[in-house]
């Protein structure tokens, strides 16, 4: 279990000022697959992804308790920098939010701040390759130029997904990537999130269980707070082990 | 057990099971017809029998329908999942039970109940357990329990065994110079016999997936064939 598990995650409490969001919450989360989070809204699933690259620390009263390890590196350790372990943990979110710029300069905003490239053809290549990736390059490669907020939805997330991996991450946390597409650019976006789970570790967070059942092969149910289950996502959706999880799965009420 | 919070979903749910329970009804009546077809000689119950099986046909078709809207339309998952799969698989068997009821009335005209009474008395016994499991069975997914599904399973070898019984009974009775007729009313016993045999078999499998339903598991412990396995060591093998 802990042998190819790329984050561990150990006794885990979030709070805002005074109100508690996770619990104690205890996950391995294994290398070059993608885990789906799922449950309620306001269960504690965006707040526990962005745990994961400290994105947590920028919010005003946010506290993070517990541990939690990039293999085997805790990443709340005093030497390390946020800035940078945001680079080997990319995220991608919920609405496309490509820059007002261009498509180029979207893909290759990272790549410069954190000078991974000698020069300009280093960084056309790293854009183009990323662009490769994401599934883009023969859709954009006329127009790197143009601006990225003319391109449709799923296009812009794919630029966002593109723009992740440009500084080749280890880990990409997608938060709800998919909800503001329409089912051919969703379809799009997770044939792409299957092709980058072969290099990377994918955690997304998604409310359609439709979605998890598609794309991941772990998946962990949240509930108020509290990590209640994780299992091969095969399980989850035929034979929960908990009842909440059940419950929820169904479109149950107690 | 919970509610779901779209209420017509349960509604549809419940009424694919409540339609699973009736076609079970019939199969179990289809089977009473079809043995007193046998027992009284009544070419008009054999024809009923007959007749109720095409219906049976139907229903099946009608739960297919039905499931295959929900798994479209509700894409259900867990427990929601396993009870709809276990519909299609309940209507699936009980057809089948309804084709061997049917089987068996069509052997009605060559088998005369007057006839080879050490034969008829081993299928009414046959007949006995195989409809009392049947029922048990019934009942057992109307309401789900565990303990009597298992009790099925454990009980078939019973049935095997009073088939392998018979077996050897009417393979004595055809004497190499029995009368044409003689021979083919023995054999339509064995085909009754054989139908009854496969009745236990199918509600073992009724009782299999009320399992699956239930738990998820499908179960994979081989089940004790009466004859192939001694009383003694089907015995042991149970603990
Ligand atoms: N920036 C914030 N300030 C205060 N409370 C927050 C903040 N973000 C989230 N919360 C609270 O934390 C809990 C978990 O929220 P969140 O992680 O966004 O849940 P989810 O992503 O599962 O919908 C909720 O009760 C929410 O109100
Ligand atoms: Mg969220």
């Amino acid at each position: 279990m802990t042998i190819d598990s790329k984050i561990q995650v150990r006794n885990v409490n979030v709070y805002y000022g005074n109100a508690q969001a996770l619990y104690d919450v205890n996950l391995d989360i294994k290398s070059k697959e993608i885990t789906s989070l799922i449950g309620p809204s306001g269960c504690g699933k965006s707040t526990f992804l962005r745990c994961l690259n400290r994105m947590n620390d920028v919010i005003e009263g946010c506290r993070v308790e517990g541990n939690i390890t990039i293999d085997g590196e805790n990443i709340y350790s005093k030497d390390k920098d946020p800035v940078l372990l945001r680079a080997r943990v990319g995220m991608v979110f919920q609405k496309p939010n490509p820059f007002p710029k261009s498509i180029f300069d979207n893909v290759a905003y990272g790549p410069r701040i954190h000078g991974l490239a000698a020069n300009t053809t280093e960084l056309r290549e790293i854009v183009e390759n990323s662009l490769e990736q994401a599934g883009l390059m023969d859709e954009v490669k006329d127009r790197l130029n143009e601006s990225a907020t003319g391109l449709s939805g799923g296009q812009q997330q794919r630029i966002c997904i593109a723009r992740a991996i440009a500084v080749s991450p280890e880990v990409i946390l997608m938060d709800e990537p998919c909800s503001a597409l329409d089912p051919i650019a969703t379809a799009r976006v997770e044939e792409l999130m299957g092709n980058l789970s072969i290099n990377y570790t994918i955690v997304i967070v998604t409310h359609s269980m439709q979605q998890a059942a598609r794309v991941s092969t772990r998946t962990a149910f949240f509930h108020l707070g509290h990590l209640v289950e994780c299992d091969e996502t095969n399980k989850i959706f035929t034979t929960p082990n908990d009842k909440r999880t059940e419950d929820y799965i169904t479109g149950k009420v107690g | 057990m919970s509610e779901h919070i779209v209420s017509s979903y349960d509604e549809e749910i419940k009424e694919l099971q409540g339609q699973v329970v009736s076609m079970g009804g019939l199969v179990e009546k289809i089977w009473i017809d079809a043995i007193e077809s046998v027992t009284t000689a009544s070419d008009e119950m054999a024809l009923k029998v007959i007749d109720a099986d095409k219906h049976i046909d139907n229903i099946e078709l009608e739960i297919y329908t039905k499931a295959m809207r929900l798994l479209a339309l509700r894409s259900p998952v867990a427990s929601d999942l396993r009870t709809v799969v276990a519909a299609m698989r309940m209507a699936t068997n009980l057809e089948r039970l309804g084709d061997h009821a049917k089987n068996v009335a069509r052997r009605e005209k060559l088998i005369n109940p007057d006839e080879h009474k050490e034969v008829i008395i081993l299928l009414l016994r046959m007949y006995e357990m195989s409809l009392s499991a049947l029922q048990q069975a019934i009942d057992a997914y109307r309401s789900p329990n565990l303990e009597t599904a298992e009790t099925i399973r454990a009980n078939d070898a019973g049935i095997d065994e009073l088939f392998n019984s018979t077996l050897a009974i009417v393979l004595k009775l055809m004497e190499p110079n029995n009368p044409p007729l003689q021979t083919e009313a023995l054999a339509s016993l064995l085909f009754v016999a054989k139908s009854l045999e496969r009745m236990g078999d199918m509600t073992t499998n009724i009782a299999e997936i009320i399992i699956f339903q239930e738990t998820g598991a499908f179960p994979t412990e081989e089940r004790v064939r009466g004859g192939q396995v001694g009383l003694m060591e089907s015995q042991q093998s149970r603990q």
